[in-house]
């Protein structure tokens, strides 16, 4: 089974990035394998639509789970109705410790998306 | 004649200028082009005569035809279609959607993807004594301007008196507006601000080749920053309206001293119409 999680760096050592569709880089990690894979997020600076790419991404890869710490609106729609289960990782987390305790049972399942005015809250310059 | 009244910035007196402006040279159409905030409404208190819906066309998917290839989704430009093939789904965020038709002329499967008319907003007509007032209200959240301003602009007739007020700013919304007027008016205010985003719609109007003046409003004796900025670009400042308290509260309740600029402003239209021909 393979884990989608969103990331500030290329390594597991890096930390998980906060914000799902503006995400620096993301990781791929193989459970079978213990492999990771790393890639730059290619919709991070773009204009829209962001999270619906990379939420796209996600079900393309043959990811099943994905882990970020939020998760927009419509990348969160696109990734339910693609089966895909998504958790909750605190962005101090390494990726390391956020597969760790996924695979322990330790993360919460994301039930509803950072709405809109959460998201001011948090990254009060995210659309500047 | 077409004029269209422009400004950059928001608030220098666009709507305010051209209601009187549209009101001093009665009979004349007034149209509202700002139709994500039309507000001439307020002033000239038009009755309205004739209401219709804006539609474009957006994509539905038939879920028997449809092979969930995802073709549609990969070629729209603005991602507003999803297809997810595991799970044999698709989704549509039709605030995303510009109906740029591109979904159903890439589908490969015949019938599975039609388009289907969805309602963006409305088109109004009325009049307000011999001011034929025209205008365009966007639904919120819409994407895009342009195509509901080209079916307001389609609605006009060559042979009036059009009077136009444009949206501010200098962007798509704008150039679809300015782009087949005869001559254009930029109402400005004597703020940093104001001078700053009228030259940004300046070079817009240059670019586009238009005859262009500036209407200066809120105009104060002493404030010379717009004459001198006018000065520099050599465009004439052709109309002023003066800074007073009392046209800002009457504007505040939806009046405006339309007698008091009667004179003026109808001299000022058969100014541009003599430079015209």
């Amino acid at each position: 089974m393979k884990i989608f999680i969103t990331s500030t760096g290329n390594s597991l050592k890096s930390k998980v990035d906060p914000k799902f569709g503006r995400c620096d880089y993301f990781i791929i990690y193989d459970t079978e394998t213990k492999e990771f894979e790393a890639k730059e997020n290619p919709y991070k600076a773009g204009q829209s639509s962001v999270g619906i790419s990379l939420a796209q991404t996600v079900i393309k890869t043959g990811s099943t789970v994905a882990i970020s710490t939020n998760f927009g609106p419509n990348a969160h729609r696109v990734l339910k109705e693609g089966d895909i289960k998504m958790y909750k990782a605190d962005e101090d987390m390494t990726i390391e410790e956020a597969i760790k305790n996924y695979l322990n049972g330790k993360l919460k399942e994301v039930m509803s998306a950072t709405s809109h005015e959460q998201a001011d809250k948090i990254f009060p310059h995210h659309n500047e | 004649m077409k004029i269209a009244i422009a400004s950059g910035k928001g608030g220098t007196g666009k709507t305010t200028f051209t209601t009187l402006f549209a009101y001093a040279n009665r009979p004349a159409l007034y149209v509202d082009t700002d139709v994500e905030e039309p507000n001439g409404h307020f002033f000239l208190k038009p009755e309205i005569t004739e209401e219709k819906d804006f539609s474009e066309l957006v994509p539905e998917i038939k879920d028997d035809k449809c092979t969930f290839c995802g073709i549609c989704a990969d070629e729209c430009p603005y991602k507003a279609l999803v297809i997810i093939k595991p799970t044999k789904k698709w989704l549509f965020f039709p605030e995303l959607c510009h109906s740029c038709g591109i979904c159903s002329y890439v589908c490969p499967e015949k019938g599975a993807l039609v388009e289907v008319p969805r309602k963006k907003g409305i088109i109004r007509k009325g009049k307000a004594g011999d001011v034929r007032f025209l205008g365009g209200l966007l639904n919120l959240g819409e994407p895009t301007a342009v195509p509901l301003i080209s079916a307001v602009k389609r609605e006009i007739k060559d042979d009036e008196k059009v009077i136009i007020d444009a949206p501010p700013g200098t962007s798509c919304p704008v150039v679809e507006v300015l782009r087949d007027v005869d001559y254009v008016l930029l109402v400005s205010e004597p703020t940093p601000f104001g001078i700053h985003d009228l030259s940004l719609t300046v070079e817009l109007v240059r670019d586009l080749g238009k005859p262009f003046s500036i209407v200066e409003n809120k105009y104060k004796e002493g404030n010379t920053s717009l004459e001198e900025y006018a000065k520099k670009e050599n465009i004439e400042i052709i109309y002023r309206i003066p800074f007073e308290e009392e046209i800002a509260k009457g504007y505040s309740k939806g009046e405006l001293p339309f007698a008091r600029f009667e004179q003026g402003m109808k001299e000022l239209y058969q100014k541009i119409e003599r430079r015209l021909k």
